[in-house]
This record gives structure tokens, C-alpha cells and sequence, in this order.
């Protein structure tokens, strides 16, 4: 744990020199079996302007990495904090947009215009936060030093110069207004005074008609940005009315010629890590799905977890509005203690199995992120690689070449995986006759169970469920009442034995005292 | 300025989402062809029918305001017609008003201000109607409409009008001002009148000419596009305005068509209802606290329009009754009676009269229907578990008070399963308060009622005389075991089922339930069945 003193540069590392690494990690294979990289484009979707692909593909590397960011989401995850973090990074957005305006402008009091405009919106953008950090019971150790570092940066001279002086430039314009006659060929400009608005007078007029608030009659004359001759000669004029407006900004241009903190910049870019990934938590939430924060350990590999799901499936069901909706996917519990390490999955076809080794899979590698988890409750080994290996479920005229190709990425991923890996084995071997691959497979188990390592392995080998003492076998559950139906959940259901049609009514809710209770007040 | 005559404080909003089940509704009542006939072949007066009718009422005082105004609306029908035709002529008119360049602010308001100069005749003309009709109505929604356009279409208010249509076309220049946006350009801009109007306009000018504080642009040739797109900005607000006062002037004739509309669409069913000879009233809401449930010569208004002759008709005496359970000979009426209750129920939450000589009945918090249907759900959805699924959606949209009308429902299971199901759930339905209508073939559901000895039910069952013929009257009887479906067995085939009937299981077996009456009829002709009148 660092000391309270210790100077902020990051939002997303204690050490600064880890973020270099994360940039040029690339994402690891296993990403796109695991549906992983799916999650990351639907995190990261509309975000493009922050690059945070890099983020998402180095794991973290201790615990203490991890709690750091934990610490972050609590302290922004459905807190006013995160309302104002948006806000902020709304404003910083628009000062960039705002900056690039200024360049592109040919009239010197546009470009100023520009520029004073961004200033204004900066200011307030780094108050603003500086205001919403103070007021946030915050705990988050990287929070508590930003609070500190904006503190300092806002109490400095420089910056209270700035505040100034945007603040005097800024009254002094928006104070201008000006008429204008066009009459013949000549328009006259002067100095407004107080004529009465005649548009408000018509609408109030024909008001009695009114039915509804209507539509908006304003046509759109937004136009280019960049003024035209006629527009140019206009605002000459203006300039040469209003000398006192324009001097005030001509001050502030020339006093404050640049105004971004590198600081502030980085954060801007590094807190979009953590928004992006509540949003995704806030409609999880909504549509029924639970969201936590997992209890991580380097060296305990007990699990336990509660109500887990495929977060790539929920997050494609979310995309979809006439789909099943995202309440359906499936959750499952598991929990691994003393010795276990391996849990093979056996069971019908499209049961759920291959779903839930993606859960896991998906599981382990969120959490070392130091991001929130998929399960109402989760304690995770802190993983230093999610390694995966699926088969290809069909079989082909050239089953030699697809054994020796399965063969040769198991070896690969072996070769990888250490005692703190997390290895999904989801069909593998699926090529070769039944015998064989029952030999192969218990080969790889051995070694994974000699590696220590933790692994799903999803099978339709039965006797692969146990192992040896180190395996759990789990499976893809059926209705007790009609084995046809799949439940997609990896338990089993006692049979309640009661006829088929009144325990569908009750499936659909109608039964007598499911009635009343629907339709209780 | 608003006609209401639809609510007496509220506005109608035709655009809300229809209440849920409507649908199912108008497809399980035979809601079309009441529609059809109050469109009396116009379109648009069909939608006016549907939208209101099936955004139910449930607050008793506006059903009596709504009964009121259909009265007076049948009294002075050419009045309400004439009102109707020129709030129709408007919205026409302002169709005709081609607009040139209208993607301009000047474009703009020039077709503004010639829409709204041709919409101040129609204005005039209104006034003119309303000024004749001061003391021919009864009904306040009516009184209300006349006093309101008397008074707020003035011939003060319409000289205005005109005088603020002459000044919109800026005939001595535009006066406009702005503030900075972003970039320095001009924003916030705002249209005025000049501080002098007594001057002329030309005079204004040369003044401001020789002010000091004024500097000029003359716009030099090859300017003049720039200029006048400068010009637009500052004519953007008076457009605007413009272009809304249009629009608001456009939605009051809009609203007052399609208000007014309802009630012709009334009149027109009345005419129809007229013409085949069949009885109107009034219908009487039972108080709240009060149990009344009463009808006579109830008949099935669709199936008279459909049919286009008179049908049998039924009284009804079901003071206190929450359950009306239906049961009796298949083809003998027992879902056009249903249909006929629900109409008139339906009709008279809409402040509509209903089809019997008297009806009387409690306000419902919603009318909802659950019909068994033909197969109409994709292939992975069992018949059973598609009415449950659609049962279950019902469900969510009861609450107390509302009413229920089951047609046959569960019936896609065996007797025993859809009885037991049905059962519970309609005595469920009952403890929460919501009233319920029931047709079933089955005796195990009706039978379980009547064994429970409840004094909330009204026991129905279609007559059926000792020679096997079926009145189609439907009267009141407990429930017996058999369905009778030998005897429509016999009527089709020309002789009697198989095997001689045993108990009453083995007619179920065959009474398997026809989910409309009268679909499945035989010949096509459904009116050729129909025993005419009473």
C-alpha cells in the first residue's frame, strides 16, 4: 500500500509505468472463444475517441492493482460522483471540440471567440470535478490523490488568472447585442435598445388555438461556422461598436495562450475505463441481472460464486430488443474447496454447458481487471492467464489433421499455463473415436491436475466427472418433470409429479394464489 | 380555445397508445362491424370511432357528459355537421397552399401568412354558425362549444388577425436583433416593430441614416444571395412564430373534426340501428356501492350490422352477480350473448347508447377478453400454453373492477386439466374483485361453481326445448351434464354420432369447443341460421 502522500498520475495503476505495458499488450488468443472480445467492443462502444482496448487486455498482476480499481468503481458505481465524472468528461469533450473550431476559423474574434468559449467550458469542467470530488465521500486511494492534485492545480495562481479572466472576457461579449435594418439595398447596425420582441407577441396572439405543445418551427440556419463576407462585415462593425467587449478578450488571448493540464487530460481519457464498464453494469442491473464485486486472492484457490451468467450472451440479448431479453440467460452457482481445482461439465447437448465455461472463463478475467463480475457474490483466485482451447464440435473428412491441430494448440496452452492459470477445455478432442479420447483427455487432466492449475473442462465423456480428487463433475440440468426440456442450468430439480397442464398454468403465473397475488393492491 | 366535447375539462388525445387487449377485444366482440357502421363508409370517421370507443372511460360523470352530447348530436344533427364540413374545408384548404421554397425562413412565413388569411373566413364562418346557435342545445359540451367561439373568435380578436397578417409581410423593411454565440456569430436573434410607428417607414430609415451610432453596409452587387440568407436569419423568429400559429390554428380544427366526428359516427350507427328496427337506450350506470346488473332485449349489435336483420335478444338479471357463468347447447347462442353483453358494456363506456331496450351496469375498470382461438401462435407454442400465455397477459392488465369475458377458455387441455385450471383461476379473479363472464362447454367447471353453493354467480345455459331444438335464448338454469353435441352432430351429418350416448364424458369428447359460434357454421351464410327477432 502506498502512503497518502504519493502523487497521483493514474486512475487505472498505482505505478504509473504499468499503463505503457497495457498499451502495447496485445489481446490474448482465448479472447474470442471466450465471446471476451464481444464484451470489450460493448463496453467500449462510443467511446472510440478514448482508445481503451489497450486497458482490457493486460491483467493485473496483484491483488493490490486490482483493489485500486475496485475502490475506484465502488466510490462511482450509481454514486452523484459518476453523474459528475460524466459531466466532466462531457465538458472536456466539448473543449476539444471547441479548440479545433478555433483553428479552423479565418476571423480573428471568431478564433478568439473559440477559444475563449473552450476556456470558459475547461474551467468549469475542472471546478466542476474539483467540486464533485469534494463533496463525494470518497475512499478510493487514487480518488482521494486526484482530489489533491486538482486542488492544488485550482488553488494555483496560474489557474485563478485563467478563471479570471475567461470570466471577465466572457461578461463583457455576452452582453453585447446589436440591431440590424435591411431596407433596400443597405443594412444599418447599431447598438440594441430595447426593442420589443414582436415573434413573442404572435405567439401569443394565436395561443388560444393551442391543442398541444407543437413541433419546433425554427428552421435550422446553423449554417457553416465560418462566417461569410457579408457576415464578416457585420461583425466589423459590431467590433467597432462594442470596443470595450472585444479589448476584454483580446486580454484574455493574449494572457493565457495555452490552458490544458496533462494531468486532467490523462484522466479524462483513463476515467472513461471505469464509466464504460458501469454503464454496462446499470443496464445489467435494470433488466434483473446481479453485478458484484469479487473478494480476489493470489494464493487461496477456494471459490465460491452465486448466480454467475455468460456476460457476452446477456450483453448480446441486451442489444436486442425483441430478443428473449436479457432476464432469461441462464445464472449458475459453483463453488470449488480443499483440494478441487477442475470442474467437468457433462450433460445433454445445448444444455448450457459451453455457456457456463464461458461464464467462467469470462469470470476470472474480469476480475483481473480489478473490474466488477457477472453472480450476485463471487471469492475468485486472482488468475494470471485465462487460456482456453475449444473444439470444434464438428466432425470432418480429415479427423488426423484436426487431432494433430488439437493436439499441437493443447500443447501451446500447457506450455503457457502456470499454477495460477485459468484453463477452459470446452470439447476438446471431439475429432477421434471415443476410446481415444478418453486417453487423451485424461492425459491432460493429469497435467493440469499436476500443474494445480483451476479449468472447466466441458465433455460428453462421462467418466472424465471423476478424475480424480481434484475434479468436480457438474451438470447441464433437465425438467425433472419433462426430460425434454432443458433448464440451460448446471443442477438438477426434484420431480414434483403434478400433472403437466396445471404446472404450466403455474409456470405462467395462474394459478389461484399466484392471481391473487398479481392482482393483489 | 378547445371544443371538448369528449371531456368537459380534459383534452382526448388520440395519439395515446390504445389500452391493452384492444385488439383482441375488437376481434373477440365483433367490435368491426359496430365501427364500420359508425364510419357509415368514411374512413376517417371509422378511425374517430375506433380510437374513442376503445379508450375506455371509467369515470361515471364524463360517461353522462358523452351521453348528453350524443343526444343533442342526434336532435341537431345538420348543425353539427355543418361545424364538422368546414373544420373538414380548413384542414383541406390549407392542403391546397403550395409553399415555394418553404426550406427558407421568408418561404416560410409567406405560406404562413396566406394559410391563416384563408383560415380567417373559415374562422368567420364559425362564428357565424355559433352566433345561431345560442339556445338550441341541451348538452353543456355543446353550450360549451358555442359560447367558446363566440367569445374567443371576436370580431375584435379577428380584426387583429388581419392586421397582424398585413404587418407579417414586411412591406418597409425587417428590424431584427442578435447577440454573439459561439464563434462570434450572430445568435438569440429576435424580430421587432419599430419604436415609432407612427412614422413611415422610409422616413424611420433616412433617420437612422443620419444617426451617428449607426454604421451601414451596402450590399454590392454579387452580394445579394449572402444578404438575403442574413436577411432569413432575421426573419427566422417571425416564421417560426408564424409557422406555429399556423399549426395551432390547424390543430383546432383538427381537434374539433375529430371530436365532433365521434358523435356523427354515433349518429351514423344510430341510423343503421334505426333502419333495422332495432331498440336504443340510454344505459343506466349503476352507482357505486350499488350492484345492479340488468338488461332487456340485449342483442348482439355486430351480428344485427353483419347479418343486416334482427336477431334473438336476451334479458338479463344479474343484480349482485360477479360471475356470469354461461353454459348449454354448442350453436346455441351462448357467444352471442356474450359478444352482446360485452358490446354493450364496451359501447357504454364510451358514452355511446346500447344495443337493448334497457341495460344497466356498473362502470368497469376495463373491458378484457380471453377467447380460445384457432392454432395461431408459431409451431413451438402449444395450443395450451399459448392461451395461458395470452391469459397470463390479461392478467397483468385486471386489477378490481375491471371485467373479464372467457370464452371457452383452457378448453385446449381435457376437461378435468381445464377445469381445474379455470376454476381456480376465475375464483381468484373474484376475490380480487374483478367481475368475470364465462362461456364453457364443460359441466366439471360449471358444476364445481354450483357445488360451491356461492350466491355471486348467475347461472346461464342456452335453452334447448325437449325436442333437441335450440332457441338460442339463453336463460336462466344451472348447469346440466351434457353439451348437446349430438344434436349439432345430427344436424350436420344427418344422423346421430356413433354410438348411442352414454354419460356425459362421452359427448365432451365430441363438444370439442368452436372458438367463435356460428364460424364453423354450415352453408356459409351465417344470417340464413339466424332466427330472426324476439
Amino acid at each position: 500500500m502506498s502512503d497518502g502522500a504519493a502523487s497521483f498520475a493514474s486512475i487505472l495503476f498505482p505505478k504509473p509505468t504499468q499503463s505503457t505495458e497495457a498499451e502495447s499488450a496485445s489481446m490474448p488468443a482465448s479472447s474470442a472463444d471466450l465471446d471476451f472480445d464481444q464484451i470489450v467492443s460493448a463496453v467500449v462502444g462510443g467511446r472510440d475517441e478514448y482508445r481503451l482496448h489497450p486497458f482490457f487486455r493486460l491483467p493485473l498482476d496483484s491483488v493490490d492493482a486490482v483493489v485500486y480499481r475496485q475502490e475506484v468503481f465502488a466510490d462511482l458505481d450509481g454514486t452523484p460522483l459518476s453523474d459528475g465524472v460524466d459531466t466532466f468528461a462531457n465538458r472536456m469533450r466539448s473543449v476539444r471540440r471547441m479548440l479545433t473550431s478555433a483553428e479552423e476559423m479565418h476571423h480573428r474574434y471568431q478564433r478568439r471567440s473559440w477559444l475563449l468559449t473552450a476556456a470558459v467550458t475547461y474551467v468549469e469542467a475542472v471546478t466542476g470535478l474539483l467540486e464533485d470530488l469534494e463533496k463525494a465521500p470518497i475512499s478510493a486511494r487514487a480518488l482521494v490523490r486526484l482530489r489533491e492534485r486538482l486542488c492544488r492545480y485550482v488553488g494555483s495562481d496560474e489557474f485563478e488568472a485563467l478563471r479570471q479572466d475567461v470570466v471577465a472576457a466572457r461578461e463583457a461579449i455576452s452582453e453585447v447585442r446589436y440591431t440590424l435594418l435591411f431596407y433596400a439595398r443597405v443594412i444599418v447596425v447599431r447598438r440594441f435598445e430595447s426593442e420589443a420582441d414582436y415573434g413573442a407577441e404572435i405567439s401569443s396572439f394565436f395561443a388560444r388555438f393551442r391543442q398541444r405543445d407543437g413541433t419546433d418551427h425554427h428552421l435550422d440556419l446553423a449554417g457553416r461556422p465560418v462566417m461569410d463576407r457579408m457576415e464578416r462585415q457585420v461583425l466589423d462593425r459590431v467590433v467597432a461598436l462594442f470596443p470595450e467587449a472585444f479589448a476584454a478578450l483580446d486580454r484574455f488571448c493574449e494572457a493565457h495562450p495555452a490552458w490544458l493540464d496533462e494531468v486532467v487530460v490523462r484522466f479524462d481519457r483513463e476515467v472513461q475505463f471505469y464509466l464504460a464498464f458501469l454503464e454496462v453494469v446499470r443496464s445489467l442491473r435494470a433488466s434483473g441481472l446481479p453485478v458484484c464485486y469479487p473478494e480476489l486472492s493470489s494464493s487461496s484457490k477456494a471459490e465460491v460464486v452465486s448466480s454467475t451468467y455468460d456476460l457476452a450472451l446477456a450483453l448480446r440479448f441486451l442489444s436486442q430488443p425483441d430478443g428473449p431479453g436479457p432476464g432469461t440467460v441462464v445464472r449458475n452457482d459453483y463453488s470449488l474447496s480443499g483440494p478441487e481445482r477442475i470442474i467437468v461439465v457433462t450433460g445433454p447437448n445445448h444444455g448450457g454447458k459451453t455457456t457456463f465455461a464461458r461464464a467462467f472463463g469470462q469470470l476470472h478475467w474480469l476480475a483481473a481487471l480489478g473490474c466488477p463480475v457477472p453472480g450476485s457474490r463471487a471469492r475468485l483466485f486472482l488468475a494470471d492467464r485465462v487460456l482456453c482451447h475449444f473444439g470444434r464440435g464438428e466432425i470432418l473428412a480429415d479427423m488426423r489433421g484436426r487431432l494433430e491441430d488439437d493436439l499441437v494448440r493443447m500443447r501451446e496452452i500447457l506450455s503457457q499455463a502456470s499454477g495460477a492459470s485459468v484453463v477452459i477445455l470446452n470439447e476438446i478432442f471431439f475429432s477421434t473415436t471415443v476410446r481415444d479420447a478418453v486417453v487423451l483427455s485424461r492425459a491432460i487432466l493429469g497435467t493440469l491436475s499436476q500443474l494445480d492449475a483451476l479449468a472447466v473442462c466441458v465433455t460428453f465423456l462421462d467418466e472424465l466427472a471423476s478424475f480424480d480428487h481434484k475434479t468436480v463433475s457438474m451438470v447441464a440440468g433437465v425438467d425433472a418433470a419433462d426430460p425434454t426440456v432443458r433448464t440451460f442450468k448446471l443442477e438438477r430439480r426434484p420431480a414434483d409429479g403434478r400433472a403437466y397442464a396445471v404446472i404450466l398454468a403455474e409456470r405462467h403465473g395462474l394459478s389461484h394464489d399466484r392471481v391473487r397475488e398479481r392482482l393483489a393492491p | 380555445m378547445k371544443p371538448h366535447l369528449l371531456f368537459a375539462e380534459d383534452d382526448f388525445h388520440p395519439e395515446d397508445p390504445l389500452p391493452p387487449g384492444s385488439q383482441s377485444l375488437v376481434a373477440d366482440l365483433g367490435l368491426a362491424a359496430v365501427l364500420e357502421a359508425m364510419g357509415g363508409g368514411d374512413d376517417y370517421l371509422r378511425g374517430v370511432a375506433t380510437t374513442v370507443t376503445l379508450h375506455s372511460l371509467t369515470d361515471p360523470s364524463v360517461i353522462t357528459y358523452r351521453q348528453a352530447v350524443v343526444s343533442d348530436c342526434l336532435e341537431h344533427r345538420e348543425i353539427v355537421a355543418r361545424i364538422h364540413q368546414l373544420a373538414e374545408g380548413a384542414i383541406a384548404e390549407e392542403k391546397r397552399v403550395w409553399g415555394v421554397f418553404t426550406n427558407v425562413p421568408s418561404g416560410r412565413l409567406h405560406r404562413a401568412v396566406g394559410v391563416l388569411a384563408r383560415f380567417t373566413a373559415y374562422l368567420r364562418q364559425l362564428r357565424t354558425i355559433a352566433d345561431g346557435s345560442t339556445t338550441r342545445f341541451d348538452s353543456q359540451g355543446m353550450k360549451n362549444l358555442v359560447d367558446t367561439l363566440r367569445s374567443e373568435l371576436s370580431d375584435e380578436y379577428l380584426a387583429g388577425m388581419d392586421r397582424h397578417l398585413e404587418l407579417l409581410r414586411f412591406r418597409s423593411g425587417v428590424l431584427s436583433s442578435a447577440g454573439l454565440g459561439p464563434g462570434a456569430k450572430a445568435s438569440d436573434w429576435r424580430i421587432h416593430l419599430s419604436a415609432e410607428p407612427t412614422l413611415n417607414w422610409w422616413r424611420r430609415f433616412r433617420l437612422w441614416w443620419r444617426r451617428s451610432d449607426a454604421l451601414r453596409i451596402v450590399i454590392r452587387p454579387g452580394e445579394d444571395d449572402l444578404a438575403s440568407e442574413l436577411r432569413g436569419h432575421a426573419i427566422n423568429e417571425a416564421a417560426a412564430a408564424l409557422s406555429e400559429a399556423m399549426e395551432h390554428v390547424l390543430s383546432f380544427f383538427a381537434a374539433l373534426r375529430f371530436e365532433l366526428g365521434f358523435y356523427l359516427a354515433a349518429a351514423n350507427l344510430h341510423d343503421r340501428l334505426v333502419q333495422l328496427d332495432q331498440p336504443t337506450c340510454r344505459p343506466t350506470l349503476t352507482p357505486e356501492g350499488a350492484t345492479t346488473l340488468q338488461a332487456h332485449d340485449l342483442y348482439d349489435a355486430g351480428l344485427v350490422l353483419r347479418s343486416g336483420t334482427g336477431v334473438v335478444t336476451n334479458d338479463l338479471d344479474a343484480d349482485g352477480r360477479s360471475l356470469i357463468l354461461v353454459t348449454g347447447a354448442n350453436q346455441g347462442g351462448k357467444s352471442t350473448f356474450l359478444r352482446a353483453l360485452g358490446l354493450a358494456q364496451v359501447m357504454m363506456q364510451a358514452g355511446l347508447f346500447a344495443p337493448a331496450s334497457s341495460f344497466s351496469a356498473p362502470v368497469r375498470r376495463g373491458v378484457f377478453t380471453h377467447y380460445q382461438r384457432e392454432e395461431i401462435s408459431e409451431a413451438d407454442l402449444g395450443k395450451l400454453e399459448e392461451e395461458l400465455t395470452r391469459m397470463s397477459q390479461v392478467v397483468d392488465w385486471l386489477g378490481p373492477d375491471s371485467l373479464v369475458l372467457l370464452n371457452e377458455s383452457f378448453s385446449s387441455t381435457n376437461d378435468a386439466e381445464g377445469a381445474a385450471i379455470a376454476s381456480g383461476l376465475i375464483e381468484a379473479l373474484l376475490e380480487s374483485q374483478v367481475a368475470v363472464a364465462c362461456v364453457t362447454h364443460s359441466f366439471e367447471l360449471a358444476d364445481h361453481f354450483a357445488r360451491a353453493g356461492r350466491n355471486d354467480v348467475a347461472f346461464l345455459r342456452a335453452e334447448r326445448l325437449e325436442d333437441g331444438t335450440r332457441t338460442f335464448r339463453i336463460v336462466p338454469e344451472p348447469p346440466s351434464p351434457a353439451s348437446h353435441a349430438e344434436d349439432l352432430y345430427r344436424r350436420i351429418f344427418g344422423r346421430p354420432p356413433t354410438g348411442p350416448p352414454g354419460d356425459g364424458q362421452d359427448h365432451k369428447e365430441i363438444a370439442r369447443p368452436n372458438p367463435a359460434d356460428g364460424s364453423v357454421q354450415a352453408g356459409g351464410s351465417r344470417s340464413g341460421h339466424l332466427p330472426a327477432g324476439d
